[in-house]
């Protein structure tokens, strides 16, 4: 790992540094013979408490290597841990296409996880109002998904993750399908949201203003096969304001991640 | 920085009173054998799909012999495979069969070729044109939902026995099911490709030939494997109650005439070519209109 170019010597800007998942050696490739390589040979730790954002070519296997982390895919070898401290649900994931069910109300979606893990109606009820009302979606507690927008589906998709209380959240481009006012919109609340319980994140994007904003650390993957090529901590403190978006160095960071990335991005479309 | 060290880090107790309570567990997330092994789980797949596959229908087909020669199933009913078989032979070589399927096969390509262009047509006009919908759309709507054995009667009694009201019942109930597709295929081709077509002035026979006609082609095929069950339906009900050939003809007075083989013969010949008959058409299918979604993409992976 040494031909990274991280700036690990800086400290820490999270709490505990206790690895929550740990990622070693990590290949995967597709195809009856493994004869095309997507992930060769990933190491990443991520810590307790840390958000940690994915960017990359398109391509590059970092919604695999997410997947791997929800057990949703697996690796081809090398393994990943997930350390579970037995007090909540594990892992809960946001997905691109919200995967909200279209058969259920706003409120029933995501009451839904708390119903079959078995909490007491009363206790369930508060939780999801709690988090309807924080999330703005109280006034469509009772509508179809249907009837709503792509930012409103979105925030029902994080309520219900939230909602279940995960000690790991996995986002799969959350925002990418999002107009660019409502993904700013969203990233700030989620910035605000996270900001409030710091549970472990794991950000897979195509933005590197949204990982640089959110992120504790913005882990960059190389074009297929993929390989992790850096490894940036974001320098500002938190809790942050959306406004360091503005930010000389905000801007510098994005340029140095963007010059690296550039070339793997150009490397991919061949 | 190796891996092993990472984890030794990791599966260490931590000493905080909070974990202390709460079991602290690890979850693995490794190779399973699909990974380890991927060409081996596609050929132990494709080796349990095919024996499994052919297998159960062989199984049962045993289990039906074997209960016929114990006796334990009623043989007047359910008479053994093999004697089914051999009655097949016997039909065969008295020409009879090859005669039967003929004479079904016969009304249904003619019916179904007639309701077919009927149905495209009609299916095209109602689309291409608001005054034909307002005017026909109602009333062909109504008429769909007769069940078209219904009407039976009422052809026997204006053309007569023979093989014209057969051949028109056929046209009828692959008519109604063709239009329906057509219509809705155009109804829901994408605006934007209309929207296309007129931005780059593809207009008149070109917009039909380039752009609506393929868009309904997925449409289309899936109606034509639908009226094709139809139509072999409408056969066979025909021939129950009319005519002197026909697969129908055939298994229809072996009932009363106590012959439960042929009456086995007939069922299973109909599926047979129902079969064929599909399979033919969703290899036009196929050629046609290459693009398409595939419709069932299962035994994918």
């Amino acid at each position: 790992m040494t031909q990274l170019t991280n700036s690990s010597a800086a400290p820490l800007a999270y709490p505990a540094s206790r690895g929550k998942i740990i990622v070693s050696g990590v290949r995967k490739s597709y195809g009856r013979r493994g004869e095309v390589l997507a992930l060769n040979g990933i190491d990443l730790v991520v810590h307790e408490g840390e958000f940690v954002c994915l960017v990359g070519p398109s391509g590059c296997g970092k919604s695999t290597l997410l997947r791997m982390m929800a057990r949703l895919h697996y690796p081809t070898a090398g393994e990943v841990r997930l350390v579970d401290n037995g007090r909540t649900h594990l892992a809960a994931m946001v997905f691109q296409n919200y995967s909200i069910f279209p058969w259920k109300t706003v409120r029933k979606n995501i009451e839904l996880p708390l119903r079959t893990l078995g909490m007491p109606r009363a206790e369930r009820e508060a939780r999801v109002t709690r988090l309807m009302e924080r999330l703005g979606l109280i006034d469509f507690a009772d509508a179809y998904p249907a009837a709503l927008s792509g930012g409103m589906a979105q925030r029902v998709s994080i309520a219900r993750a939230l909602a279940v209380e995960p000690q790991i959240l996995l986002m799969d481009e959350p925002f990418a399908a999002l107009d660019a006012q409502m993904r700013r919109v969203l990233q700030e609340e989620l910035l605000s949201l996270w900001q409030e319980d710091r549970r472990t994140v794991v950000f897979v994007t195509h933005s590197l203003e949204e990982a640089i904003l959110l992120g504790d650390r913005v882990v960059v993957m190389s074009a297929r096969p993929g390989v992790i090529i850096a490894d940036h901590t974001v320098p500002f403190e938190r809790p942050r304001r959306p406004e360091i978006r503005g930010t000389s160095e905000f801007a510098e960071l994005e340029q140095r991640i963007w010059s690296q990335m550039r070339v793997e991005v150009e490397r991919s479309e061949q | 920085m190796t891996s092993s060290a990472k984890v030794a880090a990791v599966t260490a107790p931590s000493a905080t009173p909070d974990d202390a309570a709460a079991k602290v567990s690890e979850i693995l997330i490794r190779p399973r054998r699909q990974e380890t092994d991927p060409e081996g789980m596609v050929r132990r797949r494709r080796a349990l799909s095919l024996s499994l596959g052919i297998g159960t229908p062989v199984l049962l087909l045993v289990l039906w012999q074997i209960s016929a020669q114990q006796s334990w199933i009623d043989t007047r009913f359910f008479p053994a495979p093999a004697m089914i078989l051999t009655e097949a032979g016997e039909m065969v070589e008295s020409g009879m069969l090859v005669k039967d399927v003929w004479a079904s096969l016969k009304a249904i390509l003619v019916g179904y070729a007639l309701g077919l262009v009927a149905g495209v047509l009609t299916g095209t006009a109602l689309a291409l044109s608001t005054v034909v919908r307002f005017a026909l759309e109602p009333l062909l709507s109504a008429l769909y939902t007769i069940p078209k054995l219904a009407i039976l009667p009422l052809l026997l009694l204006i053309f007569g026995l023979g093989e014209l009201p057969k051949i028109i019942l056929i046209m009828l109930g692959v008519f109604f099911v063709i239009w329906v597709s057509v219509l809705e295929g155009i109804e829901d081709a994408p605006p934007t490709y209309a929207e296309a077509a007129q931005i780059f002035g593809i207009n008149g026979i070109n917009r039909w030939v380039h752009v609506i006609l393929p868009g309904i082609l997925p449409n289309l095929f899936t109606g034509m494997r639908i009226a094709l069950g139809t139509s072999v339906l409408i056969a066979v009900g025909t021939e129950f109650v009319n005519g002197d050939e026909g697969i129908g003809y055939r298994i229809w007075p072996s009932w009363s005439l106590f012959q439960p083989e042929r009456m086995y013969v007939g069922i299973v010949v109909v599926a047979f070519m129902g079969f064929a008959l599909t399979w033919i058409v969703k290899a036009i299918g196929a050629l046609v209109a290459p693009w398409a979604p595939r419709q069932a993409r299962r035994h994918s992976e």
